[in-house]
């Protein structure tokens, strides 16, 4: 044991190793380099802008642009040091395109090896997307198994009054007179009057005579929203008729069969939706601390002060 | 990150990919031995879910949209589409999405909010989940001054499509795997995210108030590059492993095999129909009639046709492809509508550069009431119609804004655009000669998967150019009774005595000619503009092969005075709030065959644009007043009054005895309303 441990091959292998190591930590963080915008990057950026915004970017607004522009270079950058583009098939496909657009010869192989050599991969948009996408997501994946306490979901649900929202429901009937044609006003409340009720001696709806658990929102769409408003704030005791109530289509006698109140669903009924909202956040959140670190590990810092 | 670090976080996030893989095979299967349990039960259909509290076994009508893009069809995403499937269902239920332009962190500078949720809506990201090109724009590029880049940084789309065939008509690219394999299980991430996005949206629950569909969009085009563009939707969740693209399956026919193999016929309850769109820019190669080589369709392919293409978008953000319009010639001013003018997408960007080039649209050109006629024809050669096709419309967001439909406020869907609120707007924030889509209109007696997918099997569905007009079409014989329209048992009557939109004629040999009854209600939900009119279209062809065509008023104003007023978009005139009319063929002949359709008409309205060059205070007879950006808004071109309008899925009849038989063997036989209808 003791001769080994005094072998020189042994200590050849084990400075070798380090050296190996030191060398390619050395190797890496010489490539974690960013390329600061060039003036004229900067303004092709702000044109982009302009022409969706429709007006020039602020000062503000442009720093900010440009950060956006060097995380992507960054993360780009970072996610080929990890050698995620030549695993996922989605890039080497769409590198193969690129090759077979430029009209490089060979095999499989050939193709990709010549478009990488060009620097393909990070000019094209598609890769560079894919490449941010599977970073975001082994991102999202080291969050997988954590579950959020019951404290951090109450909040949620305060913080949130309209999720878990119920509408009211309404199952109605109603008569229908047509105000094309004489006297609608008048003939509803006589037949209200008389109480005869009977939708067959009404003029014809198309949508029908029966209405069973309408929320306000699909009332509106069939009725028109004056009639949706009056039916819904009506306080006529259930199984009662009245009216008559105005439409878009004329007069209408009703009858409430069914009131279902408005209300909220309870907590516990809705912690698939609030544990949803907390992943997302937690996944926000765990992205911008990993873009942040990997900012420090890169050596030319040119984002700009915001 | 140390070295090491990274290698073993990488190799940890692998083994969790994998982990996580499994766990979710466990899962679904866990899934499926719960849904045998539950299938049994009549009341859901076959489904599991909770038996709806608003069922009308009269049927009731669900609007919604079935041709949605988000941030995973890539031409969207390019145009900075940020939505995600998920988002995309929210918004069609009622909430407010972000809409480009972005700021750099990430907030969106306009928003939008639909006036009322839709019923149902379907994602349909294109199933090439990435392919654009975007290397002609890095000017350190080798190919960049190449004659394709040229043409891309003029006409990205033209590019965009000579790119996509030539790289998809070769073999399918190395490095795949035997068969590609590889590569496709690239494509499983958002796949699966979509059908994830799909269940979590559909509402299982009682109140049965919104309904999603797992689908997507074959992406495909013809050798000269025009559109042969089909949306894939699949009933229930049971669905292909992968969605079959253009790469995969390079023809329309070999789509129809791919589909009958990997769901009809695979055992796993998997029911598919597929829906072409845009045939107004196929140049007539949409609804092909020769085979992939060549050969005229057999009797075979008819069959499968029509088994799977059961409807067409009628009408889309990329204008409609009812009928071609001829300024000189055609009878019906009405095929003015939305029409493109152009013939397919290479001659739009061909246009932009070299306008006297660019094709105009054709009268073959793929219009359907041209096609039903092809129909009708291959079906006296065959004894099967393989374009038997119902109407439906939709939108073609690629904001990922499903129902976004209104002429007011209309955004946009192709992503380029402008802000809203203190900046002042740079111009009209889409393409003069598109439009904000329409929406499909399904009578079904619920709003479930199953009752909206079986409402879209037997074609009773219709199209609307965006308001939600309700509208009924019943055809038959004599016995639909005379005062139908007054009746309130109408909708009973209709199908007691005829069958509804979408379905065939049955006349006994005793009978006159057929009779067909429509009723319309105007949308009252959002201006409450009246209608105007409604028109039964009747296309034949003869035992001689002669193709006639014909257009009648049935009810409303054929000469209403109702107009809008250009400089302030108010109407004027009176409309029906309800209209309703029966009609019976007097130039039938029973050895013809014919398909009939009826169309309802708002009064005229605003167009968009018009809107917009109002609100932007154009005036064309003052040249000062037009800003950079609305030139178009005093354009030739520009067509600033539309009549909103729907359409509804034919009514066929064959003097062919044995069709209905022949019908009913292909498992296609329109059923009339089920036993629990009748009154």
């Amino acid at each position: 044991m003791r001769q080994l441990v005094r072998s020189r091959l042994l200590h050849f292998i084990i400075i070798g190793f380090v050296l190996y190591v030191v060398n390619g930590h050395v190797e890496r963080q010489n490539q974690r380099v960013l390329t600061c915008l060039t003036p004229s990057q900067r303004t092709v950026l702000a044109a982009d802008w302009a022409q969706v915004a429709g007006r020039a970017p602020s000062a503000n607004e442009l720093s900010q642009l440009v950060n956006v522009a060097l995380d992507e270079q960054m993360l780009v950058r970072e996610a080929m040091l990890q050698g995620l583009h030549k695993s996922d098939q989605v890039i080497i496909q769409r590198l193969l395109r690129d090759a077979d657009f430029l009209g490089i010869k060979g095999d499989s192989q050939d193709k990709i090896d010549a478009v990488l050599a060009m620097d393909v991969a990070a000019g094209d948009e598609v890769v560079r997307r894919r490449l941010i996408q599977l970073m975001q997501h082994e991102s999202a994946l080291n969050l997988q198994g954590l579950s959020p306490s019951n404290e951090e979901l109450d909040t949620i649900y305060t913080q949130r009054p309209d999720l878990g929202m119920v509408p009211l429901r309404l199952s109605f009937e109603h008569v229908y007179f047509d105000s094309s044609r004489s006297n609608a006003r008048v003939r509803a409340e006589q037949m209200l009057r008389e109480n005869t009720q009977d939708s067959r001696r009404g003029d014809v709806f198309l949508d029908g005579n029966h209405f069973s658990n309408l929320n306000r929102v699909a009332i509106t769409s069939k009725f028109g929203e004056d009639f949706s408003l009056a039916l819904a704030s009506s306080a006529t005791p259930i199984g009662s008729w009245f009216g008559p109530l105005q439409s878009a289509y004329g007069f209408h006698l009703v009858r409430i069969n069914n009131r279902n109140k408005a209300y909220r669903l309870p907590l516990n009924e809705l912690v698939p939706e609030l544990e949803e909202i907390w992943r997302r956040e937690r996944q926000a959140q765990a992205w911008n601390v990993y873009v942040e670190e990997l900012r420090d590990n890169y050596k030319v810092d040119c984002h700009a002060k915001i | 990150m140390p070295i090491f670090a990274s290698l073993e976080i990488a190799v940890f996030m692998r083994v969790c990919l994998l982990l996580v893989g499994v766990f979710g095979v466990v899962l679904a299967q866990a899934e499926d031995s719960s849904s045998v349990k539950i299938s049994g039960s009549d009341l859901n259909r076959g489904e599991v879910r909770q038996p709806c509290l608003n069922r009308d076994p009269q049927r009731q009508v669900f609007f919604g949209d079935t041709h949605v893009h988000t941030k995973y069809s890539l031409d969207a995403g390019t145009q900075g589409t940020r939505t995600s499937p998920a988002d995309a269902y929210r918004f069609a239920r009622g909430a407010e999405i972000g809409v480009q332009p972005w700021t750099a962190d990430g907030k969106a500078l306009r928003h939008l909010r639909l006036d009322r949720p839709l019923d149902f809506a379907v994602v349909t990201d294109h199933a090439e989940l990435f392919g654009e090109v975007e290397i002609c724009q890095v000017p350190s590029f080798e190919a960049y001054s190449s004659w394709q880049c040229k043409i891309y940084r003029e006409a990205p789309r033209l590019a965009f499509f000579l790119f996509n065939t030539q790289s998809s008509r070769g073999k399918r690219l190395g490095m795949c795997g035997e068969n590609g394999d590889l590569c496709r299980d690239a494509g499983l991430r958002p796949w699966q995210e979509i059908q994830q996005a799909a269940e979590d949206a559909y509402d299982r629950s009682e109140n049965c108030e919104f309904t999603s569909f797992v689908a997507y969009e074959w992406t495909g085009a013809s050798a000269n590059l025009a559109n042969l563009h089909r949306n894939i939707l699949f009933k229930n969740k049971q669905v292909p492993a992968l969605p079959l693209s253009f790469v995969d399956t390079p023809s329309a026919p070999l789509l129809w095999d791919a589909l009958d193999r990997e769901c009809v016929n695979a055992g796993t309850g998997c029911e598919v129909l597929v829906i072409p769109h845009n045939s107004n820019l196929s140049d007539g190669y949409m609804f092909s009639l020769a085979r992939d080589d060549g050969k005229p369709i057999s009797v075979a392919d008819a069959k499968q046709r029509a088994r799977l293409e059961r409807l067409v978008e009628v009408m889309q953000h990329k204008g409609s492809s009812e009928c071609y319009y001829d300024p000189l010639n055609s009878a019906d001013e009405l095929c003015a509508f939305e029409q493109l003018p152009y013939s397919s997408f290479s001659d739009k960007f061909i246009g932009k550069i070299l306008p006297f080039v660019s094709k105009a649209p054709q009268p073959n050109g793929g219009f359907i009431r041209d096609v039903l006629r092809d129909g009708l024809e291959q079906e006296q050669r065959l004894g099967v119609n393989p374009f038997k096709l119902g109407f439906i419309a939709s939108s073609d967001t690629h904001i990922g804004a499903p129902g976004a439909v209104a002429e007011k406020g209309f955004l946009g869907h192709g992503g380029a655009g402008v802000p809203v609120g203190d900046t002042v707007p740079e111009g009209l924030p889409d393409d003069l000669e598109f439009n904000p889509g329409g929406l499909a209109a399904v009578w079904a007696e619920e709003n479930s998967r199953s009752s909206l997918f079986e409402a879209m099997q037997r074609r009773e569905t219709y199209g609307t150019s965006g308001p939600r007009i309700s509208l009924r079409f019943f055809g038959g014989d004599a016995s639909l009774p005379d005062d139908i329209c007054e009746r309130s048992d109408y909708v009973a009557q209709g199908y007691d005595h005829g069958v509804a939109m979408g379905g065939d004629l049955l006349l006994d040999e005793t009978a006159e000619a057929p009779v067909f009854t429509v009723f319309a209600k105007m949308d009252a939900g959002r201006t409450g503009t009246p209608l105007q009119r409604i028109q039964i279209i009747k296309g034949s062809v003869g035992k001689e092969g002669q193709r006639d065509e014909v257009v009648i008023d049935i009810a409303g104003d054929t000469d209403s005075s109702a107009g809008v007023d250009l400089q302030s978009c108010e109407t004027q005139g009176s409309g029906h709030p309800q209209l309703c009319g029966r009609w019976q063929d007097p130039q039938f002949d029973p050895t013809e065959n014919a398909y009939y359709y009826a169309r309802v008409l708002e009064n005229p309205t605003c167009r968009w644009s018009q809107q917009i060059c109002i609100a932007a205070k154009i005036d064309c007879e003052n040249p000062d007043t037009i800003k950079p950006g609305y030139e178009q808004c005093c354009s030739a071109a520009h067509r600033p009054v539309i009549q909103e309008r729907a359409w509804s899925s034919p009514i066929w009849y064959s003097p062919s005895e044995d069709m209905s038989e022949e019908v009913t063997k292909a498992g296609v036989k329109n059923e009339n309303v089920t036993a629990e209808a009748q009154p």
